[in-house]
């Protein structure tokens, strides 16, 4: 530790840091607009001068690429200090639009008035879509440049003489006004330090510098992902959301969690007149910390206001028509009673979702279980989480493992077994590059398709779709000893280099990821890579394997849920068997909550059949899903970021989802609706809130906290149950399945852009970026199908066909077919029978392109 | 003498044999000198010319190639060499030439008398020593880098290894002379860095040879840049093998074993010739494993420039040279800490790589004979300008200034010195009225605000117009702006808006105090290239007052160069060039018919086309100020 003089104040600190780091610690205002706390200074705005005694050549310094050194004395608020902090920004503001940044009478002026400076309005901060929010504002007021004389005014500066450049709004997330731009470089870097994308670079030089996308062109047309790490280290508006850009001034702002994946980045939704506006990353969760995605950025606004259900919906012959919420939940009881009555409480099934909180799901189970009682409990992904859990307990005697994803960071080892964890939890697959990129870790990938860690990946192994088990499990095998056995479109030599790979990780000391992201179609497999996983991790850490086991589920809430006891009790059907059951007239009531069969679960046909066939469906969800629309009775919930809850992420935190936003008429908050339906059907609950509902959950579910004890220490609670006792290798089938038929195998996965909500109502906007709404198919295949890039083809099987346009794409191998899960509202998942097993697809072209 | 002796001794061998047999050849061999100067001035046409006539007449003469001798404003350079030994160098050697210089080396004495500059070897009667010429009075009798120009093929090895190259390393190698002790001996030596600063080289060594990475390199920046400087070029192109050794000696003594060479891709030549001389060192062994049989590995990498100015600052050019922006860094760290690809590495100027063999060959003392006290050896600088000579020279540290403008013939045209211009944009501007006090030396030229800089002297005439050159400046050093300080491109481009405004007639009291707040902002930059950028603006502040005063405060250019307050008018209407003139001007400004011609001032824009073609009928004239203002201070 060293002692600097700081405003005259001993502060004691680490060698070495940036000064402008301990400068900001210690509370004193300081301008740096180029700055990125932890990254390497890149020393350009040259605002955050500071004094310091004996510098040379001037004491004069930037505090930002000055190292804190033994003794060093240093002043932030000499005249001579601020006053070179005005020279230095009177250069910045030459080449802003800046007029009122500079302006005394500025805090006087309102938007409307006429300018007594006489200046035009694309000057002037008061007609600019981030005044009162802009850091560049701020830092001048905190210099206050209204009183420092502007050399520059009435020069006709090289800024004002040439046209503007174009504002790029090409794209549905993300405006560029270059005009903004004070060439800080902050987005260059998040995007290549933070984001390892890269999409941003510098261009030009002198007068011409500019930051641009790729090389040059519209955003959506460079490698940008729409993370917005961008906008949120912008000091200028040059980079902003383009939903509610120009109402995005929050008046209040609510942290909470993003749904959208089994991560669960923390989020900070700012809110305007009630309803959310903007989203930034809230440091919460240590795994997400300052980082989110497309879709948790910009997953509010998936769907507009209009296509939220404001009111609820009882049947009326073929039509839904509103009813109040009392004549709802009455006739949703009546119904519910009427089945129960005629056919007992076993003709009733109940389906809850992972896309529900914690509190929402246990009152879920108490309706189900202790009001209707009825056995059939179950959500469309349970089968695949109850394999993969099935295996955890035989392997390890605990479901819950004890592995906590922050351990990626400090891996040497990865494995991933699954899709593309960039379009699936992008988090993760961030926090994978960035052990790759800063730490040199090594990963190994098992995968069938191209996704963006495959670059990075050492090497990437693609089997055959449904031998991706046969893969981890050779591996497992060679690190037991000997060597990998062949897997089908791998190459011997890969599987040898990784073997190599994991032999070495599995004798460096420190943690040894295995990710597992299983598809949320296809219990039989994910089960088989789950227990192929598990043993991978034994092979590689014996005992204290667990720790090193991650296990990614499909969905956000599927800990949570499971953990509440969505599951079938003793006697109780499965999601499959309830499907079964109903088209067979043995099920006449079906209660849905959040959840939308039709698009999550495969085996569209059959349970479209069950979803007619019962006398009662009972939806409660927010939005018009293509269950609600056969539905008897919708109860309007409010949407997820509206929820006032905790959810149970992928590494089991317990977060809280707090509402940022309200009812725009009479929808009600999950909590609520499910009580108000448990009292029709006579029960008396009396929970005054979600906060009421987890101080029982507290006492009923190991491992699970009250609300209060949640705050205590955000982030950091954990449902853990019981510690693995053991670490049992697990047997695999002999091979892997053969797939039937002599098509393409079809395989899916969630998409990036494409949001939940709007692929839940069909909506043509379900992707605002068109940009998954493609077949992938292998050129060779393509070749021999004779289909041509951008022709329409229909992918048919078991009696179901849907219709895509193909994009060749080496990135699937040859044999089979990538088509997104949430295409067409879930149009895929037709083409699956109701078990998940693996599909081939016969698949001819259309329409030429 | 040890195994890599006897190999190099080989080598030697061959080389001398080559090497006499092209200084005395069977028959008399033309050399047109081929280098970038030269082609610019029309070498290729010569040599075309003489390459015809000589296959027409069937004359016994060989066609050979040399590197101009440092003549520049007499290119197309021609040296004819006969079987006696004795080389004569001729020039301007037009086209039209070329049967003379083909009477000359075939015999007929006296027949290109007339282009005949000097004698470079041997003796011819009637024609003087070259070493006597006017030009080079200020160089020493012998030249130390340049003494291979004019006397060796440049793309010859066996040439360079003939006149002593390779010879010291090849020694040091042989007998296995301490890496330290080669980086002493440059101590010693006092070698200073060309590039600028003038820190000595041996101890600069020294810092990366403490690195603790294994893996380090040595960096030649060969980014030459100045407008106005072009001595690295001439050992690029005119001796490559020089520095190839010179960076030989250096990864020797710094134990790198990879080196890299950033050449500035508008050299093309001199990146053919440096990769070639590359290829040839490797398969002489000079280079690559194992280097004349002994354990040294060492190889070299060109790598070329895309044209940014600032990629000649040292970190600017690490940046680039990993494929990244050229970018200055954030220093610390230094690049002997972390250089390119983050390893520690040394970057030098080619002109100091150039000094080291000479300094192993020859030792401390001998190099300590020229230059001063101050100042050891001696530098190259390219002169130009308004002078009647251009061209390269090199002179011991220390020769005054008026001794170097009257080797360059004084200026041109009969005009007087204005301004000294050295060190290129971000250099110094200095007064005539100095030019007494100056000479090559760090001190003489601090003392006065200005810098020694890099090689490029440019002498301007009092017809040049200070205020003007500043904005040609500031706009070059603007545009040239890596982009990272708002200091320094949103300063230079506050600096190039005043100086236009300025020029443009537009001038207020105010500029000067803004000017020196640029000034006073800017070092706040973090590279030379921001820092040393407002040098010449505020040299020009200082020494060249009355001249930034008229112009900024009385509104007159005294030169009648700057277009706000200057005016173009017919001042002779019997001057026949002036159809040519109404026809040139791009803006149709000069009206009405022969005789009675008339400029349209609103239209004019300043091009002076129509005074260049019609130097007697058009003239410039100062545009009346009212009400005159009086400049204070």
């Amino acid at each position: 530790m060293v002692t600097i003089t700081l405003n005259g104040r001993k502060v004691e600190t680490q060698p070495g840091r940036p000064l402008l780091e301990v400068i900001k610690e210690q509370g004193i205002a300081i301008t740096n607009l180029c700055y990125i706390d932890g990254l390497e200074p890149y020393a350009g705005c040259r605002t955050c001068i500071v004094e310091i005694e004996g510098a040379r050549p001037t004491p004069l310094q930037v505090a930002c690429a000055t190292r804190v050194a033994d003794n060093m004395v240093v002043q932030t608020d000499t005249p001579a200090v601020k006053r070179q902090r005005q020279a230095v920004m009177s250069m910045i503001m030459a080449n802003h639009p800046d007029r009122c940044l500079t302006c005394h009478r500025r805090v006087h002026c309102m938007p409307g008035d006429i300018c007594l400076r006489d200046d035009v309005v694309t000057h002037r901060c008061l007609t600019c879509s981030k005044n009162y929010r802009c850091e560049l504002q701020t830092s001048c007021e905190m210099i206050d440049m209204g009183e420092f004389e502007e050399p520059w005014v009435g020069e006709s500066r090289s800024y004002y003489e040439a046209p503007p450049p174009d504002p790029d709004r090409g794209n549905p997330f993300l405006e560029f006004d270059p005009q903004m731009c004070i060439i800080c470089t902050r987005c260059v870097r998040a995007c290549d330090q933070l984001r390892h994308t890269g999409a941003i670079a510098l261009s030009g030089k002198g007068h011409t510098t500019m930051i641009a996308f790729g090389t040059g062109g519209p955003i959506h047309e460079s490698s940008c992902d729409f993370c917005g790490a961008c906008i949120d280290v912008c000091p200028t508006a040059t980079l902003m959301e383009k939903p509610n850009k120009w109402v995005g001034r929050a008046d209040d702002w609510t942290n909470s969690t993003c749904n959208s994946c089994a991560v669960g980045c923390t989020l900070s939704y700012g809110l305007a007149e009630g309803r959310p506006v903007i989203v930034r990353p809230d440091r919460i969760n240590p795994l997400s910390r300052d980082q989110i995605c497309v879709r948790g950025r910009f997953g509010y606004d998936a769907v507009g206001e209009r296509e939220r259900l404001s009111r609820h919906l009882v049947r009326s012959g073929e039509r839904l028509l509103p009813a109040s919420f009392e004549d709802a939940v009455r006739r949703a009881a009546q119904a519910i009673a009427a089945v129960r009555r005629s056919d007992g409480p076993g003709a009733v099934a109940v389906l809850g979702s992972p896309l529900a909180t914690n509190e929402e799901a246990y009152l879920l189970r108490r309706l189900a279980r202790d009001v209707i009682q009825t056995p059939h409990l179950d959500f469309s992904h349970g089968p695949v989480h109850r394999a993969v859990t099935d295996a955890w307990r035989a392997a390890f005697r605990t479901e819950r493992l004890p592995a906590e994803l922050t351990t990626i960071e400090q891996a040497q080892t990865i494995v991933v077994i699954g899709g593309d964890l960039e379009e699936s939890h992008q988090i993760v697959s961030l926090r994978i590059k960035d052990a790759v990129l800063k730490r040199r870790a090594r990963l190994v990938l098992i995968s069938s398709r191209w996704g963006e860690l495959v670059p990075l990946a050492k090497p990437w192994i693609q089997p055959r779709p449904g031998h991706e088990a046969q893969a981890a499990q050779a591996l497992a095998d060679a690190l037991a000893g000997g060597e990998p056995g062949a897997v089908a479109n791998v190459v011997p030599e890969r599987m040898a280099a990784a073997a190599e790979a994991l032999r070495a990780g599995r004798a460096a000391e420190g943690p040894f990821a295995v990710v597992f992201a299983p598809s949320a179609v296809g219990a039989a497999a994910a089960g088989e890579q789950a227990r192929a996983a598990a043993n991978l991790a034994i092979a590689a850490r014996g005992q204290a394997a667990a720790q090193h086991l991650h296990y990614l589920p499909s969905d956000a809430n599927v800990h949570g849920i499971a953990d509440m006891g969505i599951s079938p009790a003793e006697g109780g059907r499965s999601f499959p068997e309830i499907v079964e059951a109903a088209r067979a007239g043995q099920i006449k009531a079906l209660v849905v909550h959040d959840d939308n069969p039709l698009l999550n679960a495969p085996g569209t046909a059959a349970i479209r059949a069950a979803l007619e066939a019962v006398d009662a469906l009972i939806v409660i969800d927010s939005l018009r899903s293509t269950t609600a629309d056969l539905a008897t009775v919708v109860l309007a919930e409010l949407p997820f970021f509206a929820k006032d809850g905790t959810i149970t992420t992928a590494d089991r935190r317990i977060l809280r989802q707090r509402p940022a936003g309200r009812a725009q008429r009479d929808e009600r908050d999950g909590v609520a609706v499910l009580t108000a339906l448990a009292n029709a059907l006579g029960d008396v609950m009396t929970y005054g809130g979600a906060g009421d509902v987890m101080r029982e959950v507290a006492e009923r579910v190991p491992g699970y906290a009250t609300h209060e004890a949640i705050a205590q220490a955000p982030g950091a609670t954990r449902a853990l149950g019981p510690a693995p006792t053991a670490a049992d290798r697990q047997p695999l089938a002999a091979a892997a399945p053969a797939t039937a038929g002599d098509g393409l195998v079809l395989v899916t996965g969630r998409s990036l852009f494409t949001s939940w909500d709007g692929a839940s109502i069909r909506s043509e906007e379900a992707d605002k970026l068109h940009r998954e709404e493609a077949v992938l198919i292998n050129p060779r295949d393509a070749s021999d199908l004779g289909v041509r890039m951008g022709d329409e083809v229909v992918l048919a099987a078991g009696g179901a066909e849907v219709r895509a346009v193909a994009r060749l794409d080496d990135g699937v191998g040859p044999g089979w077919v990538y088509l997104p899960h949430y295409f067409a509202g879930g149009a895929p998942m037709s083409l699956f029978a109701l078990d998940g097993a693996a599909a081939t697809v016969r698949v001819r072209a259309l329409q030429r392109a | 003498m040890g195994e890599i002796g006897d190999r190099f001794t080989g080598l030697r061998e061959r080389a001398e044999a080559a090497h006499a047999a092209w200084r005395r050849p069977e028959r008399p061999r033309i050399d047109v000198a081929d280098d970038t100067s030269s082609r610019a001035n029309g070498a290729r046409a010569t040599r075309a010319a003489l390459e015809r006539l000589a296959g027409e007449r069937g004359a016994a003469v060989d066609l050979g190639r040399n590197h101009g001798y440092g003549m520049q404003w007499v290119q197309p350079l021609v040296t004819i060499t006969w079987p006696d030994g004795a080389s004569v160098l001729y020039g301007p050697v037009r086209p039209d030439d070329a049967a003379a210089i083909l009477d000359e080396a075939t015999g007929r004495v006296g027949a290109a008398a007339a282009l005949a500059i000097g004698v470079l070897a041997g003796d011819r009667p009637g024609i003087p020593d070259i070493r006597d010429h006017p030009f080079v009075a200020p160089e020493p009798r012998e030249r130390r880098l340049l003494r291979n120009l004019g006397l060796t093929d440049p793309e010859s090895l066996d040439h360079y290894i003939a006149t002593g190259g390779y010879r010291a390393v090849a020694r040091a190698l042989d007998r296995h002379l301490e890496p330290r002790a080669v980086r002493q001996l440059l101590a010693d030596a006092a070698l200073t860095g060309r590039g600028g600063a003038y820190f000595n080289t041996g101890v600069k060594w020294n810092f990366l040879a403490g690195a603790p990475d294994a893996e380090r390199y040595v960096v030649c920046n060969a980014d030459e840049g100045d407008p106005g400087a072009w001595v690295n070029r001439v050992i690029l192109e005119g001796d490559p093998h020089l520095l190839i050794e010179g960076l030989l000696t250096a990864g020797y003594a710094m134990g790198a074993r990879h080196g890299f060479i950033y050449i500035r891709d508008e050299y093309p030549l001199a990146i053919e010739r440096v990769e070639r001389a590359i290829r040839d060192a490797e398969a002489a062994g000079l280079l690559g494993e194992g280097i004349l049989g002994s354990a040294l590995d060492y190889r070299l990498e060109v790598i070329r420039g895309a044209g940014a100015y600032v990629c000649g600052d040292e970190t600017g050019l690490l940046s680039s040279i990993q494929d990244m922006r050229g970018m200055p860094r954030i220093k610390p760290p230094f690049p002997a800490v972390s250089g390119a690809f983050y390893k520690p590495s040394n970057v030098n100027n080619v002109e100091t790589y150039a000094n080291a063999p000479f300094v192993l060959r020859h030792g401390a003392e001998w190099y300590h004979r020229l230059g001063t006290a101050e100042m050891r050896g001696t530098r190259l600088f390219t002169f130009s300008g308004d002078v009647e000579r251009v061209g390269v020279l090199e002179v011991p540290f220390g020769t005054p200034l008026p001794a170097l403008l009257q080797a360059c013939g004084g200026i041109a045209d009969g005009g007087q010195l204005g301004a000294l211009q050295s060190g290129g944009p971000l250099g110094s501007m200095l007064p005539a009225s100095l030019l007494p006090t100056l000479n090559t030396t760090l001190t003489a030229f601090r003392a006065h605000g200005g810098s020694l800089g890099s090689g490029g002297m440019v002498f301007l005439s009092d017809r040049a117009c200070v205020v003007h050159f500043n904005e040609f400046i500031s706009e070059f050093v603007e545009e040239e702006s890596c982009g990272r300080c708002t200091t320094c491109h949103g300063g230079n481009q506050r600096m190039t808006e005043i100086f236009r405004r300025v020029i443009a007639g537009g001038g207020r009291r105010e500029d000067r105090h803004n000017l020196e707040l640029i000034d006073v902002t800017i070092q706040q930059s973090n590279c030379q290239h921001g820092q040393l950028s407002p040098t010449v603006m505020r040299n020009t502040l200082r020494h060249f007052s009355a001249q930034y005063d008229a112009h900024a405060l009385g509104h007159r250019c005294a030169t009648l160069r700057c277009g706000g307050m200057t005016r173009f008018v017919i001042a002779d209407q019997s001057d026949p060039a002036l159809a040519d003139a109404a026809a040139i001007c791009p803006v149709e400004a000069i009206r009405g018919s022969a005789g009675a011609r008339w400029i349209d001032d609103e239209a004019c824009i300043r091009c002076g086309a129509c005074e260049d073609l019609a130097p007697r009928g058009v003239a410039r004239e100062a545009v009346p100020v009212a009400p005159a203002i009086v400049p204070i201070s």
